[in-house]
């Protein structure tokens, strides 16, 4: 049996049991479903294995394959009982993702049988955590702060040159990084300073080509450049004193001849 | 491990789950509780850590900048190297096999100085944002 708990502060429904939850309450099921596993990835209710059974029961005369309510051990210590007998090993199958079992085709299977899975002791895992399969969008949020990249807004007219805003951005790309990152910038050509009104100031080397620069405290920075020529500027950022843990291999072009 | 500890929603896995050999990867400098001033000069401990705050066990290169009129050097008999520019404000050194470096800073005026880590050739990935003030009286 598994014991779901509802983590919401209102009704929780879980479709694959026909059932509802109060909110706090707890629901007894035999097998675990789709549903209740989406809703244990988004944190609204908890499942807590009781006891290291569940029960399948066959929809159809003759039925063979059976969806599996956990990811099978299939090298754990499992028993199939159909019926109350057990099965021999040579009976049936677990497929390699362990997601499925199939009997054999001469297995005496009616609609309304019931197979029991038995597992023992540590052989109920669900699904762990594989080496190599920790992609950066699984971090959370504070994981994914610790590593940052750029990103640059389009470019924009301004008085004797153009501007543009890096913005920093997490791991994953997808937030922004609130960090008043110090980050050194070099251009290819002209001077290096904030926009007039922009985000960000400049530390050191404002009116050069080398500066060491400061964002704002949610990771801006309005890069103005100023050159006299008709051709493409390129700007490149990189790690200094102060910095954090950023990506800095995306460069930026400010195109003086567009 | 339970059926709930074991599926695992997306962004919920924190710094502190990174297997041990990941977070040494990604370093942190820490600074310690600087020392007293006496004869114009203040300690202060730079330690590396790793992601989950454990002192790493390389021994690790940075360069270290300080600010105002003062000059750098490592504390007599303390521990790390300095690889250039000892008695500079500006020094390329190496922490000791378990990434402390023992800094002394000197500064004969009235000024609070700030003391910044940085990576440089040589160095592995490392957050710096951490820098440390000390004032001199």
């Amino acid at each position: 049996m598994y014991t779901i708990t509802n983590n919401l502060s209102t009704l929780l429904a879980l479709h694959g049991q026909r059932r509802l939850i109060a909110a706090g309450g707890t629901l007894e099921v035999s097998a675990l479903d789709a549903y209740i596993a989406a809703a244990a990835q988004a944190g609204h209710c908890t499942v807590e294995a009781d006891t290291p059974d569940a029960t399948i029961t066959a929809v159809d005369d003759e039925q063979v394959a059976f969806v599996l309510p956990w990811k099978w051990p299939v090298s754990g210590e499992v028993l199939v009982v159909l019926n109350g007998v057990a099965l021999a090993s040579d009976d049936y199958a677990i497929s390699v993702d362990g997601l499925t079992l199939t009997l054999d085709d001469g297995s005496d299977v009616s609609e309304g049988d019931e197979l029991t899975l038995l597992l023992y002791g540590d052989a109920i895992h669900g699904t762990a955590i594989q080496p190599g399969t920790v992609s950066v969008d699984k971090l959370d949020d504070a994981a994914q702060a610790l590593i940052g990249q750029l990103s640059w807004g389009d470019q924009a007219v301004i008085s004797g040159g153009l501007k543009r805003r890096l913005q920093l951005l997490d791991a994953g790309g997808d937030d922004n990084l609130n960090s008043a990152a110090i980050l050194r910038v070099t251009a290819s050509a002209g001077t290096i300073a904030i926009a007039p009104g922009g985000l960000g100031s400049v530390l050191l080397g404002t009116g050069t080509d080398d500066a060491i620069i400061q964002c704002s405290s949610t990771g801006k920075c309005d890069i103005a450049i100023t050159y006299d020529g008709s051709d493409v500027v390129d700007v490149v950022v990189g790690l200094t004193q102060g910095s954090p843990l950023i990506d800095c291999s995306l460069a930026a072009e400010y195109d003086f001849g567009a | 491990m339970t059926v709930a500890a074991s599926i695992r929603k997306m962004k919920e896995v924190a710094p502190t789950e990174l297997s041990t050999a990941l977070a040494a990867v990604l370093k942190v400098v820490d600074w310690g509780t600087p020392g007293v001033e006496a004869d114009n000069k203040r300690a202060v401990a730079l330690q590396v850590k790793d992601l989950n705050g454990t002192n790493v066990s390389e021994a690790v290169i940075l360069r270290l900048t300080s600010s105002g009129t003062s000059t750098m050097a490592l504390v007599a008999a303390g521990a790390g190297t300095v690889l250039e520019g000892t008695g500079t404000d500006d020094m390329i050194i190496q922490t000791s096999a378990t990434g402390l470096f023992n800094l002394e800073v000197a500064d004969a005026l009235t000024e609070t100085v700030t003391v910044l880590a940085g990576p440089t050739g040589g160095s592995p990935l490392i957050d710096c944002s951490e820098s440390v003030d000390l004032a001199f009286a």
